[in-house]
């Protein structure tokens, strides 16, 4: 697309884009340090985890006064109208995103509780599917498109079916071992906090889809989420 | 949606060797206002003077298609042009009262149209194109001073009075509001808002803010083509036509 005639106008949106895809950076290394801090019980890193997460919560607060800044002196409209509206929502859940970043790190700093290790690997991997969607939703983001955005929206079944296929294993775990219950409780809400920035994650990725094509996604995701095996 | 009052077809127009307009077909609806915008040059004013046959009296304007109103094609050798701009009013972008008292200004129109019966009946006749303008209560008290010595908001107000003393169904308004300070603007917006539930209104107009409050259908020109027309909360959020959006966006002009 064409700059504006206005030139710092441009300057001011990219401004927002620049802060936009940092955000995504901090929470996709806060994800991954949280995470590296359950697998290898790294207690300090958890704390730097949770000590960072002002980071995120400032650069956001940026974001939005300088949308607030960019709406009240141009009047965006049309696509620049749906890129800062959208700017406002992607920051927001960003933001989220590093809060429950945060939480997986203040359980995995939990160490007087035991924590089995093989769903600890379990979630490490389906985190790490979810780092791969922030990844490729930032750089949907980045290049504005709609069709790796809705790759990624795609995406999130997977890995709510991974939460499925903990949760199960760990209901298991616990009723086998009632010893368990404390730690796994604990893991439970960690792969929870994982499924909700996969939620996020496909949050931004409608953002982008209505950015680029000015109409919101809609698109039914096929729930086969087996519930009821519940063993 | 309201039914189709105006309707261009195939509009082509000349100035000399030079062309304005290429094929241009629009349709504008009965009481309702349609926007024209697009950068200077782009022939929405031309456009706007094919309406009430404005362009007739440039010597090397050439015009082909037609235009109807409610079915009757103005251009037709039947049309009678006098009649017909009776029942099309145009507001200019400057103000234009008659250096005449407001009451003339505005008893004008009926008064060689010949359309009021009596002494009274031009009196209630201005007084009501007046109320209609929302500027009556403002000079109810100097009817017989100057439509010159009003603030140019008042005076535009005034003409809007004087184009519809005659009771015409059609309003032109080729940027009403470029001479007008922020506060003047708003009221004739807000007075272009009442005047549409009796009156087909198109204005032409740079502001896009202010295409984008006050119509319901716009039509983006670009170099004598008329690029993209619809209803204008989609032409401002959401246009098809790339050169649309980069227009109202501010990427070109």
């Amino acid at each position: 697309m064409s700059d504006h005639i206005v030139s710092a106008y441009d300057d001011q949106l990219n401004l927002i884009n620049t802060n936009l895809i940092k955000l995504g950076g901090l929470v996709e290394s806060q994800l991954k340090n949280a995470i590296k801090s359950l697998s290898d019980k790294d207690t300090s890193l958890a704390d730097q985890v949770v000590n960072d997460d002002n980071k995120i919560d400032d650069l956001e607060k940026e974001i939005h006064e300088l949308i607030y800044k960019v709406i009240a002196m141009r009047q965006p409209i049309a696509i620049d109208l749906r890129t800062v509206l959208s700017a406002v929502t992607i920051a927001k859940d960003l933001e989220r995103m590093g809060d429950h970043a945060t939480n997986i790190a203040k359980r995995a700093a939990d160490l007087k509780i035991y924590m089995p290790d093989s769903p600890i690997a379990e979630i490490a991997s389906m985190a790490s599917e979810v780092q791969l969607s922030i990844t490729k939703v930032l750089d949907a983001y980045v290049a504005k498109s709609g069709e790796l955005a809705l790759e990624v929206w795609d995406k999130d079944i997977v890995i709510d079916k991974s939460y499925v296929t903990i949760y199960k294993h760990l209901l298991r775990t616990m009723s086998k071992k009632p010893e368990t219950i404390p730690g796994c409780s604990q893991l439970l809400a960690i792969a929870k906090n994982i499924e909700r920035i996969g939620d996020y994650v496909q949050n931004i990725a409608e953002d982008i889809h209505f950015i680029v094509k000015g109409e919101v996604l809609i698109r039914e995701a096929s729930n086969e989420d087996d519930w009821e095996t519940l063993e | 949606m309201n039914k189709e009052k105006i309707s261009a077809n195939n509009i082509n127009v000349h100035y000399g060797d030079k062309q304005a307009l290429f094929d241009i077909n629009m349709k504008m609806n009965e009481k309702e206002v349609t926007a024209l915008i697009g950068p200077s040059g782009c022939g929405k004013s031309t456009f706007l003077r094919c309406i009430n046959r404005m362009n007739d009296v440039i010597d090397n304007c050439k015009i082909s298609g037609n235009i109807t109103v409610d079915g009757h094609n103005i251009y037709s050798k039947d049309t009678k042009v006098e009649r017909l701009r009776e029942n099309i009013g145009m507001v200019f972008q400057k103000p234009n009262p008659f250096p005449k008292s407001i009451f003339e200004n505005v008893a004008y129109g009926p008064r060689i149209h010949g359309t009021a019966l009596d002494k009274t009946d031009l009196e209630e006749v201005v007084v009501n194109s007046l109320k209609r303008a929302a500027i009556f209560d403002e000079v109810k008290d100097r009817m017989h001073e100057s439509g010159t010595s009003l603030s140019g908001g008042q005076q535009q107000r005034l003409c809007i009075a004087r184009a519809i003393s005659v009771n015409p169904e059609i309003i032109l308004m080729d940027e009403p509001c470029s001479a007008l300070d922020p506060i003047a603007t708003a009221k004739i917006e807000d007075l272009m808002g009442e005047l549409s539930k009796d009156f087909t209104i198109v204005i032409v107009t740079h502001s896009m803010q202010q295409a984008a409050r006050v119509s319901k259908k716009t039509g983006f020109f670009h170099m004598g083509y008329l690029i993209e027309v619809g209803p204008t909360e989609v032409i401002f959020s959401n246009p098809e036509n790339q050169k649309t959006q980069d227009y109202i966006t501010g990427r070109f002009g």
